[in-house]
């Protein structure tokens, strides 16, 4: 379903250029759930965004679905975001001034993909049915992973991109959690790709991958 | 302070010294004014009025009096006259607010231990101020002196009114002897070059009258003297102020005496003596000698406040003594002016002035 | 330690030179505008006291008879013994002032001084005869082909003064205006009244052009006044921005062993620094202000009060020491907030900034009381308060009530309006908009004050405008208006026009005292031009038989307000004629009590007035070759005649320059408010990147969420427009009808001018988009790393 082939990336530090990815190919399939492991500074984030439309690769190929998305422009990669890929950050992944309601449903009605009873069914599966006007600040950080997850899901994405999000929480918070996202991308019948440094979560997934210096090991 | 600046160079003759160059104006040209002529006759009661082509003129008294309550007074009332151009032929008309007379009149009551005075400034032409020959008045606001004679001279006898914020004065003036020609028939020298005034005086007026004092008023009777005097050019250039005299001795003669004090050293003294009868010597330069005996600090300068004064040809050998040494004129040009008395060879009472002591 | 420490914290100042900039220039517009109506004012009060200094006329007793005194009269008070001293005062056709005096009786003072020590100037000052000045009255004495003038500065502007003489020759007149009695009389004088009939006059404590001028200066003040607060806004933020961002080096350094209180010197120190460097710059700048403006409050003075202020202004070194401090003291109250906090902030605290916080309710309830209370106290005021006072207080009330409503307001609308929006955009732009209230509201509020004093100063100034346009149509009936130079000349023009024109009318004045203050008496011949024409407020029926006769006389509505006279009330207008008041004529800006009599019996009373100004009614077409030929016929000079046309551009001239300073003050204070909004803008632009990064992410492009961050404050800005001009139109309201009242004597209809509002609305917008636009363009071009790192926590 996502493929990509050969992603150069670098970053403009005080020292020269930082050499992030160095030629770094992936593949994940439909509904697939893939661990992508490494440690700091590996490329782990920076491969996320890449596959996520959030940033651009130097060189390489990236396509879903058979469709290329390295070389679509700013518009067509804010489209893939939109309606394609879903991206759950490790915080701050919420919009402050809107309600939990507002911030489930805002990326599907951007889409226009909008589905009132999915979205009753994740507000019920993530518990958040007693929160929906509650807005972001007022919520504990399990209680804002969870509405990222619904608001993730509401579009029914092909791909689920997770860069830690459990990475702020408490282990019980963040099994449960974990839990959630598990559920929720199943039912939606979404692949997840999912960076983390705890090998414990990473053994929950179909698949793990590891980073090492730019190259999967 | 404006209006004093004003007066400090109007009234130049009383100004304070101003050093070498003489005071302004009156030691450089003459700018028209007629010139005092010796040749000219003074002539009664015309003379008594103002002479309006003329620079400077003054109707100038001064009262020795002994007061009901045992002390001795003086009393000064003096109005000058002051012209920016001579006569009244300003452009437009000299008549009104635009005439070129200005008048100012000075009067004080001096005692021993207060020396109360007041000034009054005017413009002629509107009636504020001025003189009439016929009848005689001369005035400045409310401050008169009038002619009250039924006959003979108008200056026989006068009625003389003042005041000031701290005193007023009412008194009749009864002159008991003639008119006097100062200097040569009322051509009077005042500098070793010339320049001169026409000058003549009453010296015999018997006084009474009243007082009014902030302790209330005082009945006073004593002697008088005035003084007419005209000029266009009365100082020489290098002439800094004078010291003048005007005597009552005990026996019924008088004296005029005054010392124009020269920058150069050389004094010029003239001195007038006047018999009981009214019969006149004329003195000029050297004969009258002023010599300073004692100064005292008045209004923060060194002013001499007792002379000797001789005439040898009359035997005269005086010391004069104030009846207060403060008699100072804070006025706009400020000057020393008060009674005094004088012992030695002879003795009475007078009227001590002195200009130009800086 | 110090020095490091300063070191590390002066680094942010160079690594953000906008915000120093934006500091120092907030702090230094403030302290500009508000320094530089103080200049002005200070420059204005001057000038009244020169002008009530000259000839003691602020301490002296006076004594004045309708129609003057006569010399006689004067002459009889001194001969009498009572020290009095003459003084005329009058006004050439010119416009110059004319103060004669007497120096010989006149009480000390400054005036005169030129007149120190120089012979020739005294004798000449008396004798021929010149005019004292101040250097800027020079240039009109001059062309005036007046007698030879000598500058001194001690002499009022606009005014000659001169030997009474002189001044009387001038004035063409033998009455004096009235003598001044000197404080201190010889003793024992007969009373007063056994000496003379003329009436004693005890002058009011204070200059009376200072009273009437206060409510005038109190409006520069009260501009000035809100110009420093919205410049302070300015240096709030950009105080609290400069401390937000710096809290990590805060805590860094506190780690590092500063203590707090060292911690809080030094950047009490630094920002002591600033505010002296921006006050600086405030003084030269509030100079400049207060330079370029001052000619035009001299013209707002002279037209509404007839004060003669000076166009060129000293400086005072107690002024730039007082600005200096303001700048300082404006520096500390932006700044105290911020490092309060910065006292508050825990060692450990998180160094990430808050970047908004939701208003809470319990404030916004508290908010909205205050406001309410606010608004309430000025309806008071504006109903039964009765004073110039009363109507500022209620000006005051209104403006903080409704700026302390703005953010209430806009709230409650905004609640209301994201249920009619559309869209999760849409929605996202409202909820947003809400949630930037509370950070924006200081320069929302700054932006409505402007707003509403424009709207309100606007409809005030318009108001009068176009009352004073219809009056001035109304009140300059005749077509042609003829000075002549010499009586001859006048009664030659007027034998020449019978003929050839409908009527030649008579304009002559005569100038006198009444109840204490000077009043010009017209006669007007009757005519059906003045009976159809002239403007009455109330009148008796017979107004204008009345006046004929001389039993009546019309007086203005400001000399009715003023001395509380109604149709009935007789006025001594000369000794043996008190005729009663038959009319109320209104006569806008005009300073001084003025009265209408008829030509005859006025001229009975004044014969030796001069009568050389007639107006011509003739077919309006015909007027043209009528000027050509009495200019050629009589030679008459340019300004000697004037046509309708040519005298309402004069007066509308004049009136426009009379609201110049208003004008651009009005501009001033908007620009501020806009400078006011851009720094709030620009301090929320850094620390929106956690706001806006989510909706980039979640697929929105960075073009579209620049217009949404455009419009959002462009909604702000309209919203706040909207509720600035009913805002405004109750200034107006209150400034019409209570404070021009109570200032000036006179109330005019309130005329609304839509048309204006929008156009405000548009500036309004454009403000908010260009503070916007910079903000927005940083937050949008920056790379797109910048927003994806909101989120990184790893590479």
């Amino acid at each position: 379903m996502l493929s990509a082939r050969n992603l150069f990336k670098s970053f403009a530090t005080s020292e020269g250029p930082l050499q992030v990815l160095r030629g770094v190919s992936v593949d994940v399939a439909a509904g697939e759930s893939v661990a992508l492991t490494g440690e700091s500074g590996s490329g782990k984030s920076t491969l996320l965004h890449l596959l996520g439309c959030l940033d651009t690769p130097e060189s390489g190929t990236i396509t879903l679905q058979g469709a290329p998305l390295h070389d679509l422009d700013e518009a067509g990669r804010a489209a893939i975001r939109r309606r394609h890929v879903s991206v759950i950050f490790q915080q701050l992944n919420l919009i402050p001034s809107l309600t939990v309601a507002q911030n489930l449903a805002f990326q599907a009605r951007l889409a226009g993909v909008l589905d009132p009873e999915w979205q009753d069914e994740i507000a019920a599966r993530l518990g958040l049915d007693t929160l929906l006007d509650r807005y972001p600040e007022q919520l504990s950080g399990g209680q804002q992973q969870r509405v990222a997850i619904g608001r993730s899901l509401a579009i029914r994405p092909e791909l689920v991109l997770a860069d830690e999000p459990t990475g702020n929480l408490d282990e019980t918070t963040a099994d449960n959690v974990m839990d959630l996202l598990l559920d929720g991308v199943g039912r939606s019948r979404s692949a997840l790709l999912m960076v983390t440094h705890s090998p414990r979560l990473a053994a929950r997934l179909n698949r793990v991958l590891h980073l090492r210096e730019g190259r999967l090991t | 302070m404006t209006v004093k600046a004003l007066w400090a160079t109007l009234w130049i003759c009383f100004a304070s010294a101003a050093g070498a160059q003489g005071f302004a104006g009156l030691g450089t040209d003459i700018d028209g004014f007629a010139l005092p002529d010796p040749d000219t006759e003074l002539t009664f009661p015309a003379d008594h009025d103002a002479h309006p082509g003329f620079r400077i003129e003054w109707w100038y008294l001064t009262a020795n009096l002994r007061g009901a309550d045992g002390q001795d007074y003086g009393v000064q009332w003096t109005l000058f006259r002051s012209a920016l151009s001579p006569g009244t032929d300003l452009p437009g008309d000299g008549d009104g607010w635009q005439t070129p007379q200005i008048w100012m009149g000075h009067a004080a009551v001096t005692s021993a231990g207060e020396h109360r005075f007041a000034q009054r400034l005017a413009r002629g032409g509107i009636g504020q101020a001025g003189v009439t020959p016929d009848p005689f008045e001369a005035h400045i606001d409310d401050w008169v002196m009038r002619s009250t004679a039924t006959q003979g001279d108008p200056l026989d006898a006068l009625k003389l009114r003042a005041r000031g914020q701290d005193f007023a004065y009412d008194l009749d003036l009864r002159a008991e002897g003639p008119l006097v020609l100062q200097g040569d028939r009322g051509y009077s020298v005042k500098s070793p070059t010339g320049e001169a005034s026409h000058y003549y005086s009453q010296p015999f007026y018997q006084v009474s009258g009243t007082l009014t004092l902030p302790g209330g008023d005082v009945a006073v009777t004593g002697q008088a003297w005035l003084d007419r005097e005209w000029s266009s050019q009365p100082l020489a250039q290098d002439q800094e102020g004078w010291d003048w005299l005007s005597l009552h001795f005990d026996d019924g003669a008088k004296l005029m005496g005054f010392g124009l004090r020269s920058s150069s050293g050389a004094h010029f003294t003239s001195a007038t003596w006047i018999s009981a009868a009214g019969e006149v010597t004329a003195y000029g330069d050297g004969a009258l000698t002023l010599d300073p005996l004692e100064t005292a600090s008045v209004a923060g300068r060194e002013v001499p406040v007792r002379w000797r004064v001789t005439l040898p040809d009359q035997g005269l050998r005086i010391d004069t003594a104030p009846l207060n040494p403060q008699a100072w004129m804070g006025t706009l040009f400020p000057y020393w002016e008060g009674p005094v008395r004088f012992d030695g060879s002879h003795s009475g009472q007078g009227y001590l002035e002195m200009t130009g002591y800086e | 330690m110090n020095r490091a420490a300063f070191q590390a914290l002066w680094s942010h100042w160079r690594r953000h030179p906008v915000q120093l900039a934006t500091l120092v220039l907030g702090l230094a517009l403030a302290t500009a505008l508000w320094s530089g109506v103080q200049a002005i004012n200070a420059e204005a009060r001057n000038s009244y006291d020169r002008a009530a200094a000259l000839m003691g006329q602020d301490s002296l007793d006076r004594l004045e008879a309708p129609g003057g005194v006569t010399p006689a009269q004067y002459v009889a008070l001194r001969r009498a013994g009572w020290d009095v001293s003459p003084v005329v005062e009058g006004r050439l056709a010119t416009g110059l002032g004319i103060v004669g005096v007497d120096p010989l009786t006149a009480p000390p003072q400054p005036a005169l001084s030129a007149l120190a020590g120089d012979t020739d100037a005294l004798s000449g000052f008396l004798g021929t005869g010149f005019l004292l000045v101040a250097p800027e009255t020079a240039a009109q004495v001059a062309q005036d082909g007046l007698p030879p003038f000598r500058i001194s500065p001690d002499v009022p502007a606009g005014t000659a003064l001169g030997d009474i003489g002189l001044a009387l020759r001038l004035l063409g007149t033998d009455r004096l205006s009235h003598l001044l009695i000197a404080a201190e009389q010889p003793m024992g004088l007969p009373p007063l009244s056994d000496v003379t009939d003329l009436r004693r006059v005890t002058p009011e404590d204070t200059s009376s052009l200072a009273q009437l001028t206060d409510s005038f200066h109190l409006n520069l003040t009260a501009f000035g006044l809100l110009s420093f607060a919205v410049g302070l806004f300015i240096v709030q933020s950009a105080i609290g921005l400069a401390f937000e961002q710096r809290r990590g080096a805060f805590r860094t350094l506190r780690a590092l062993g500063i203590s707090l209180n060292r911690l809080m010197g030094l950047l009490a120190l630094e920002l002591g620094a600033i505010a002296l460097i921006a006050g600086l710059a405030g003084i030269a700048l509030g100079y400049g202000i207060a330079a370029a403006l001052l000619p035009g409050v001299a013209g707002t003075l002279r037209g509404l009060y007839g004060a003669q202020v000076s166009g060129t202004l000293g400086f005072d070194p107690l002024w730039a020491a007082s600005a200096l401090g303001i700048a300082l003291l404006g520096a500390a109250v932006a700044g105290a907030q911020a490092l309060w906090r910065v006292a508050q902030m825990p060692l450990l605290a998180p160094a990430q900034p808050r970047a908004w916080a939701m208003a809470s309710g319990r404030a916004i309830r508290v908010q909205a009381m205050a406001a309410l209370g606010l608004l309430a106290v000025a309806a008071v005021l504006a109903i039964w308060g009765g004073s110039l006072l009363a109507g500022f207080a209620c000006l005051g009330a209104l403006l903080i009530g409704s700026a302390l409503a703005l953010p209430v307001v806009l709230l409650w609308l905004l609640r209301g309006g994201a249920r009619l929006a559309r869209g999760a955009m849409g929605e996202w732009l409202v909820a947003d908009a809400r949630q930037q209230v509370p950070a924006l509201s200081l320069a929302l509020m700054a932006l409505l004050l402007a707003l509403a004093a424009n709207v309100g100063v606007g409809t005030m100034v318009g108001s009068f405008r176009g009352t004073f346009v219809g009056w001035l149509d109304q009140r300059l009936a005749s077509e042609l208006y003829v000075t002549a130079r010499t009586e001859a000349e006048a009664a030659a023009v007027r034998d020449w026009l019978a003929p050839r024109s409908d009527a030649v009318l008579p304009i002559w004045s005569v100038a006198i005292t009444l109840r204490g203050a000077p009043a010009q008496v017209y006669g007007v011949a009757d005519h059906p031009t003045y009976r159809d024409n002239w403007p009455l407020l109330s009148a008796d029926p017979a107004a204008w038989d009345r006046l004929a006769t001389g039993d009546g006389v019309l007086v203005n509505e400001q000399m009715a307000r003023r001395d509380g006279l109604d149709l009935g009330d007789t006025l001594t207008l000369a000794e043996g004629w008190a005729p009663p008041v038959v009319g109320i004529y209104s006569d806008y800006g005009n300073p001084q009590a003025q009265l209408i009599a008829g030509t005859g019996p006025l001229a009975a009373r004044y014969p030796d007035q001069p009568r050389l100004r007639y107006a011509v009614r003739a077919d309006p077409s015909r007027v043209p070759a009528l000027i050509d030929d009495l200019r050629q016929r009589f030679d008459l000079p340019r300004d000697a005649l004037r046509d309708q046309a040519e005298v309402k551009a004069l007066s509308l001239r004049i009136f426009d320059q009379t609201f110049l300073v208003t004008g651009a003050l009005n501009v001033l204070t908007l620009g501020v408010a806009g400078f006011a909004m851009l720094t709030s803008l620009l301090t929320l632009s850094s620390l929106r990147l956690p706001q806006v990064a989510p909706v980039w992410a979640l697929g929105v492009t960075p073009g579209t969420i620049a217009l949404a961050e455009l419009a959002r404050t462009a909604l702000l800005a309209l919203l706040t427009w909207a509720l600035a001009v009913p805002v405004g139109l109750a200034l107006a309201w209150v400034l019409l009808a209570v404070v021009n009242v109570q200032a000036f004597g006179w109330r005019l209809p309130m005329m609304v001018f839509p048309g204006g509002w929008l156009w405000l609305g548009l500036w309004a917008l454009l403000a908010a988009l260009l503070a916007s636009a910079w903000p927005v363009w940083r937050l949008m071009s920056m790379p797109g790393g910048q927003l994806l790192r909101v989120f990184a926590n790893d590479r």
